[in-house]
């Protein structure tokens, strides 16, 4: 057999003797040496053992800070438009990537970070863009906007009730501008770099702190209605701009349940000096009030009567007096009344009951409160911050139940935001870094053009949404599918598919090479360079994003080894007059050194390179044999894929690593890279990869598999536990790739924290 | 810690000429000692400044974009210069002895990449052009770490249509409008520094108020983000304490003049010390520019590909910009009271060769500056090599350079 035994470690791995793939730290043990311990399937889950009303997992407390995607998303959240893409470019750098999804810890914050962090909030907050994407009663009203920035855009952008301390720092702001439009650009800078926007809190509370003293965010008076963070603004083209005094004043509006009125008044005549203002709400009287001295503002009118349309009428008389004079309404302001609902403890036993678990006041636990994991929903499932419904869901106590918290989850989901980010996952699963580029690695060629690459990246979220919005699909379907999503565009640059009747729509069609995210343009070009394929490249990828078992790094540099492969493989050239790109790379590597990792882990691999560097499908005769099109001194001739011949998956039983003394499996033999997509669908190795990388994206978990597994930290032990259940509730669902998404935000270990390392 | 003897020594010799010069610095700005010491922020802005002084270097990159004629670029000897180099020598600006011109092969042929000008070998947005690499290593004294301008730049991408393509800076939109760069850089900047410092303030209590309920290492990087807040607001107060004066808006409507009004603004900012990178670039990379003061051709492309007097023409009326601010360069001072051209380097490159045939060798490139430790550039080089040679001298270490390795 072999006298030298591969072992790649997750996250370290890849043998490149040809420079263009790498290697950096690799283990090769003997066949007598310490093999022992590759990580079983942890299939004894916890979930199971644990009774429910114990507390499974806990993560870390801590902080983390937008990535350049959060930060642009949530600013559009806070606006309600979408940021132009001149003010997208800014070089500004936030989070980091792990693993190709972006991640908001570890997170740096020196000089470059926050030096470009307050230039890129400026450029925005003085854009032309901002000022016509607020209302102009809000740009023409520096009272009307501080309203506005203190009760409700503070409450958003910081996902919490603002504190009286930093309400008076922004109104101070305010107040030192010459104009409303530097009221705004002062404030909107200072929002859009301030700690509490681009820091995500996942501190929680202590259980003490929390019996003690409730939620520290929330209002300590249960029976007060609060504002919420929505404001909207009726102005006189919506109610129909009407005299006041001479009629009594009405107007319809569709209110949700407890609601704020305020009404924002032109000029009052002098003479008008003691108004009495009666407000009805279908024809009954609710309240009564006055203004104080110049004031233009009423008071804040609570009105509850229940969902649906009311008839709202005003009407205002000079009490004493017989005065009438035309008094105009500027603007209706209408947010939603909302009574928090306290958290749940048992006056007698002082025990708090939460996300159905029992805690006393000496457990060590710390919950994120509901702002926290309001806003870790949101930026889980939508990537960006949260609506202004999600915190209001918050104060509710709705996120306090699973029950609720089940139907929020599938509500962001289902949102348009929810779909955009899932189609992240997708892509940055099938491309890792790469998905943030606008072409292939090392730039664009002729046909390959940054269009040619958005619909690689839309073929692949659109295979993906059919898979995970129909839950009676399972997983396998989106590798094994045969078919895929194209539009004519996309169609006429495969050339293998028909695209006489497609038009500018993608839409589902039927293929017998393509399909799933591994047989893709996408994932062909993001593992090429712009004028050849990288067939070992591919094959690393193939392990690191699909088995979980490793991803490139650094090249493992050999004195002269690489040298001596070049010039044996170069002859090999001379003598065949041309090489296909598997067979250079074969020969490229074809040495001891090399085999550690290349005889088993890689080269077999190469049969799933019947595509080009261009994502296109190379030519199949009617003998089923793959031909490539290869230059030799200024010709180019067409030669067999020999590699297409020797395909075999070794050590896919070995989930994190590849340990082929371990491996009890066979190995799968396959022939082209549908047909490898296919055979591995429903291995279990794949799907736990697929969970893996779903926790990495939604979570923001790095899972760093450690060998052996006795030497794992209790958060990494837990990591792998989480996977196990996240696994078992897959498996409980038609494995469906939405119930692993729904089961990880209803997860224990997001909800609740530890000071130090997982228990 | 113990320091042995001769580092001890050697510290306190450093700390007596910093204090020499700093004091020396003093007195040149009819500031008493007495009136230092009684004034601790004074002291500190003052020390600061002092220290920006001693150590600050400067860069600007003046982007042409279109290539140029390569037969009249390198001038014929020291003193002969040849028709596109003609404002550089005694009949024009009369600064070629600062300057090293050179043909560099560029990244790739043709057109829409003018950020191959800047060193950026795809189109991928996350990759830094040069002058951003260096606007991370060398900004930490400025309130600006960059500052980029431009004019005729908006092209048609026609054969790439990526977002961004016809800019040389990857650092986001240029300002094309001499009136509003003085607005961002220098009215609005004093306008509203008052406010920046009060942000800074506020963000610092925000900073504050989280920081007990974190981890240690959470702890660090808040005071790490705490530091650069206060750090921003000393540069804000360092540089506008005094009076910065913009240039005046006099200028006629033509490519020449409203690229001159550039660079005098970008020297400006530099003797402010708002800056102390800047990136300005003239046309488009397509060539579509045409308001120059021959009649003769529609624009830059059509001549470049037609016409090959006018073409040459054209190119010399482009390279009057850059000459001109290098001339500028050596008449102001920098905050220090040194020219400016002694402390900045001045690197005018280009994203195509000759640009009738669309290759990518013989583009005009030129570096200027009066650094007398400025290592001469080989005389064949691609853009790559050039800009790691203006890296190495800044010794922005390669770890930091991205894709220009």
């Amino acid at each position: 057999m072999h006298k030298i035994i591969p072992i790649i470690l997750a996250g370290a791995v890849l043998a490149a003797c040809d420079g263009a793939t790498t290697v950096s730290t690799h283990s090769s043990l003997t066949s007598s040496g310490d093999t022992s311990n590759s990580l079983s399937d942890h299939s004894s889950s916890s979930a199971e053992a644990t009774p429910l009303s114990t507390i499974a997992y806990k993560s870390q407390r801590g902080l983390k800070q937008l990535t350049r995607k959060e930060y642009f998303s949530s600013i559009e959240t806070l606006i309600g438009e979408t940021l132009p893409s001149e003010l997208k470019n800014n070089f500004i750098h936030l989070g980091t990537f792990v693993n190709g999804f972006a991640h908001g810890t570890p997170y740096h914050s020196d000089d470059s970070v926050i030096s470009r962090l307050a230039e890129t909030a400026e450029a925005i907050a003085t854009s032309p863009w901002l000022l016509q994407a607020l209302p102009l009663a809000l740009r023409e009203d520096t009272a009307l906007f501080k309203r506005y920035l203190l009760q409700s855009f503070l409450f958003q952008a910081f996902r919490r009730p603002p504190t009286n301390e930093e309400k008076e720092q922004y109104a101070d702001l305010i107040d030192r501008a010459s104009s409303t439009e530097e009221a705004i650009q002062y404030t909107m800078m200072a929002v859009f770099s301030a700690p509490q926007f681009i820091y995500r809190s996942e501190l929680g509370i202590s259980t003490k702190a929390l019996i003690n003293s409730g939620w520290q965010t929330f209002p300590k008076n249960a029976s007060d209605y609060v504002k919420g963070a929505d404001f909207q603004l009726l102005t006189p083209q919506q109610y129909g701009n009407n005299n006041l005094l001479q009629a009594p004043f009405t107007f319809d509006a569709a209110l949700s349940g407890p609601t704020w009125l305020t009404f924002n008044f032109e000029q009052i005549d002098s003479t008008l000096d003691n108004l009495q203002f009666n407000l009805s709400v279908n024809g009954s009287p609710v309240s009564t009030f006055q203004l104080l001295d110049d004031a233009l503002q009423s008071p804040d009118i609570f009105v509850n009567a229940g969902e649906g349309d009311y008839t709202i009428s005003l009407s205002a008389q000079d009490v004493g007096n017989s005065n009438t004079a035309n008094l105009f309404i500027n603007t209706i302001q209408i947010s939603s009344a909302i009574k928090a609902k306290l958290p749940n403890i048992d006056s007698d036993t002082n025990k708090l009951t939460i996300f159905g678990k029992s805690l006393v006041s000496n457990d060590d636990t710390y919950i994120l409160d509901p702002f926290e994991y309001a806003t870790h929903l949101a930026f889980m499932y939508t990537g960006r911050t949260p609506e202004a419904w999600l915190l209001h869901a918050a104060l509710k106590g709705q996120l306090d139940e699973r029950e609720s918290t089940k139907q929020i989850i599938n509500q962001l989901i289902d949102s348009p935001a929810g779909k955009e980010h899932l189609g992240d996952f997708a892509v940055s699963w099938t491309m890792g870094t790469l998905a943030q580029r606008s072409s292939s690695t090392f730039g664009e060629s002729k046909e390959l053009t940054s269009d040619i690459y958005s619909l690689f990246q839309q073929e692949i979220q659109e295979q993906f949404w059919h898979v995970f919005y129909n839950e009676d699909l399972p997983f396998s379907e989106y590798l094994a599918a045969d078919y895929t999503f194209a539009n004519k565009q996309l169609a006429d640059y495969y050339h293998d598919i028909d695209g006489t009747l497609l038009d500018d729509n993608f839409i589902k069609i039927a293929t017998t090479y393509r399909g799933g995210p591994i047989a893709s343009g996408a994932f062909m070009t993001a593992s090429s360079h712009a004028d050849s394929p990288r067939p070992i490249l591919r094959a690393g990828k193939l392990r690191a994003r699909f088995f979980c078992q490793g991803s490139a790094s650094e090249p493992l540099l050999i004195d002269g080894e690489r040298e001596r492969l070049y010039i044996q493989a170069t002859e090999l050239q001379e003598a065949e007059q041309g090489l296909t790109t598997t067979r250079f790379f074969e020969a490229v590597t074809d040495g001891p050194i090399c085999d550690v990792c290349h005889e088993y882990a890689l080269t077999p691999l190469f049969a799933m390179n019947d595509f080009n560097a261009l994502g296109q499908l190379l030519r199949r005769d009617n003998n089923d044999t793959v031909w490539e099109p290869v230059s030799w001194n200024g010709a180019t001739v067409d030669k067999p894929v020999e590699a297409m011949d020797r395909g075999v998956i070794y050590g896919l039983d070995q989930p994190t690593i590849f340990n082929l003394s371990q491996s009890t499996s066979d190995g799968i033999e396959f022939r082209g890279a549908k047909d490898l997509s296919e055979k591995i669908a429903e291995h279990p190795t794949v799907e736990r990869c697929m969970i893996r990388n779903a926790l990495e994206f939604t979570e923001g978990r790095h899972f760093i598999p450690h060998y052996p597994e006795n030497s794992l930290t209790p958060d990494q032990k837990n990591t792998h536990a989480i996977v196990d259940d996240l696994y078992l509730e897959f498996k409980r669902n038609n494995k469906s790739i939405r119930s692993v998404f729904n089961a990880i935000g209803l997860s224990d270990a997001v909800r609740f924290r530890t000071d130090h390392s997982i228990q | 810690m113990k320091l042995s003897p001769s580092v001890k020594s050697k510290s306190i010799q450093d700390n007596t000429l910093r204090r020499r010069s700093f004091l020396s610095m003093l007195g040149k700005a009819g500031i008493s000692p007495a009136i230092v010491k009684s004034s601790a922020i004074l002291a500190g802005v003052l020390a600061q400044r002092q220290a920006h002084a001693n150590t600050q270097t400067r860069v600007i990159y003046c982007c042409l974009t279109g290539g140029g004629p390569k037969e009249s670029w390198l001038p014929h000897s020291s003193t002969e210069m040849n028709q596109g180099s003609k404002p550089y020598g005694a009949d024009g600006y009369d600064i070629a002895h600062l300057c090293q011109f050179r043909h560099v092969e560029v990244i790739s042929a043709g057109h829409s990449n003018a950020k191959a000008a800047l060193g950026k070998t795809s189109f991928t947005p996350d990759i830094d052009t040069a002058d951003v690499i260096l606007a991370n290593s060398i900004q930490t004294h400025a309130p600006h770490s960059h500052m980029h301008l431009g004019y005729n730049m908006a092209g048609p991408n026609l054969l790439t249509p990526i977002p961004g393509s016809d800019h040389c800076s990857s650092a986001g939109p240029a300002i094309t409008s001499p009136e509003q760069a003085i607005n961002f850089y220098f009215t609005r900047e004093q306008n509203s520094s008052t406010a920046k410092v009060q942000i800074n303030h506020i963000h610092t209590q925000a900073l504050k108020a989280i920081k007990p309920k974190l981890s240690h290492e959470e702890q660090q990087k808040m005071e790490e983000h705490m530091d650069v807040l206060e750090r921003i607001n000393q540069r804000i107060d360092a540089t506008y304490s005094k009076s910065c004066q913009a240039p005046s808006l006099d200028y006629a409507q033509n490519m020449q003049a409203i690229g001159k009004m550039h660079a005098d603004i970008i020297v400006a900012a530099l003797q402010c010390g708002i800056t102390n990178t800047a990136v300005l670039q003239i046309g488009t990379h397509m060539g579509t520019w045409a308001n120059h003061m021959s009649a003769q051709a529609p624009d830059y492309h059509l001549a470049m590909n037609t016409n090959r007097e006018t073409f040459r023409e054209m190119f010399a009326y482009l390279c009057d910009i850059p000459a001109y601010f290098i001339k500028r360069l050596t008449q102001e001072l920098a905050p220090d009271g040194t020219r400016l051209i002694d402390t900045t380097l001045f690197a005018q490159v280009n994203d195509t060769g000759d640009g009738s045939d669309h290759s990518t060798d013989c583009a005009p490139f030129l570096l200027a500056s009066a650094d007398p430790t400025l290592a001469p550039l080989p005389t064949t080089m691609n853009t790559l090599q050039f800009h790691n040679h203006l890296l190495k001298h800044l010794n922005v270490p390669e770890k930091n350079r991205g894709s220009l390795l």
